[in-house]
């Protein structure tokens, strides 16, 4: 057997979409050979490079080491610059890396908004609505053609579909009243892309059985 | 006046370190014009791209519109990426990236520990004493030399500059219990790398007063 040029990777996260989903799909479309893992918890947090999930090894060829990262959005921009996701034009590539931390925002807020801590709820309300606005705008601005950037599947497509598919389904869990909100983020445009990261063949093997993430589909 | 060659910086946020610190630093070390602006907040409110600062707005000097980008990590990368600050290589790029994404985290607990919020207040605590022990040994890895990577400046002995810096001087004015527990992580390797950030000519103007944050520069 030929050694394989293309690294290996191992996933070390929790078994549910969360934010290690975009990763899943990232190393999906990169068509990598890569397995999941996910550790025993808390056991195994002292063994994580900063005691925490997400991690990605980049299994080394040859006799080189593994190749650790850790942080989400470190993890996901390693694997999409390196295997082409990534737009490499450095404005559209940083255009898409907005985006990505706006969506993020809301996601950490939503913790201390469902909670219902002083300030955290107008803002959590503030970027749900911006949200909205710049995803309806960036989308029709490329051609409401299914895709944020140019006429294919990139970085910010995956995070999209990424975003709805895990954020949705944690909300039902600690913030049900939320749930109808941010399925009104999904305007027709948002639709059209989620739809068409759905249909991408590279993806097939992931997003099979992911209709019943996204209750705008039904 | 003759045209220069690189663009020209606007950079919006507001009068503080805070996630802005870096960011200054970084566009100062690159050499190119660049000028601040802070925003009467809220009324400027709805006319940044997101809502939010920070924002940087890349003024072209060829008659194209100028490039608008918001979020603090997406600013830095940008820039460090132009201006070379950060190393080319993906991987110690990545592992840049990764550290710095932990730094944001403990920022961003230590605005619930000011709330009050007992989870917050844990996950600082945690965070905290990775970190200290995380970045302490990469710079016992690198020779203790005052740099993350390497033997010069680089994007990331910034941004540990930048956020202990922003820590503190929040602390000092919201949570004073904690200004002790900031200057608990300076262990000497990472006073090392402060000391020998503050003591960059480049940054001598603009860092000249900053041993009101670091009482042992000299």
């Amino acid at each position: 057997m030929f050694p394989s040029e293309k690294p290996s990777y191992i996933f070390k996260y929790f078994a549910v979409p969360g934010i290690g989903e975009a990763t899943r799909l990232l190393l999906t479309a990169a068509k990598v050979n890569w397995v999941e893992e996910n550790p025993e918890w808390p056991q195994e947090k002292p063994n994580q490079p900063f005691g925490r999930l997400p991690v990605l090894i980049e299994k080394g060829t040859g006799d080189g080491p593994d190749f650790v990262i850790c942080e989400s959005a470190a993890i996901e921009r390693y694997v999409a610059r390196k295997y082409g996701l990534m737009p490499s034009e450095p404005k559209e590539a940083s255009r898409q890396e907005q985006l990505r931390e706006q969506i993020f925002d809301i996601v950490n807020i939503s913790y201390a908004a469902a909670k219902g801590a002083e300030g955290f709820k107008a803002r959590f309300d503030e970027l749900l609505a911006k949200l909205k606005e710049v995803l309806a705008m960036e989308l029709k601005n490329n051609g409401s053609n299914g895709h944020f950037t140019g006429d294919k599947l990139t970085y910010i497509d995956i995070i999209i579909y990424s975003f709805f598919k895990f954020f949705i389904f944690n909300l039902k869990a600690y913030a049900p009243e939320y749930v109808d909100v941010v399925v009104g983020l999904a305007t027709p445009d948002v639709v059209k892309l989620i739809l068409a990261v759905k249909a991408d063949p590279c993806l097939q093997s992931r997003v099979a059985n992911d209709d019943q993430y996204f209750p705008f589909l039904a | 006046m003759s045209a220069s060659a690189t663009p020209s910086y606007v950079f919006r946020y507001f009068n503080t370190p805070g996630l802005g610190e870096t960011i200054r630093l970084l566009l100062t070390i690159a050499n190119v014009d660049w000028v601040e602006e802070n925003p009467e907040w809220p009324q400027e409110k709805p006319n940044q791209p997101f809502g939010r600062l920070p924002v940087l707005v890349e003024k072209s000097n060829d008659g194209s519109s100028d490039f608008v980008l918001s979020e603090s990590g997406t600013i830095e990368r940008y820039i460090a990426r132009k201006y070379n600050i950060i190393p080319s290589n993906p991987k110690e790029a990545s592992r840049q990236e990764q550290l710095r994404d932990q730094m944001a985290d403990i920022i961003v607990a230590s605005n619930g520990v000011k709330s009050g919020n007992e989870e917050a207040k844990a996950k600082f605590n945690e965070l905290s004493a990775k970190i200290k022990e995380v970045i302490t040994k990469s710079l016992k890895d690198n020779g203790n030399n005052g740099h993350f990577t390497g033997d010069k400046l680089t994007y990331i002995d910034i941004l540990i500059y930048s956020c202990f810096k922003g820590l503190i001087g929040f602390s000092k004015t919201y949570t004073p219990e904690y200004v002790e527990v900031f200057n608990g992580m300076i262990t000497p390797e990472i006073a090392k790398l402060i000391s020998t950030v503050n003591a960059e000519p480049k940054f001598q103007e603009r860092l000249a007063k900053d041993k009101e944050y670091f009482p042992f520069l000299a």
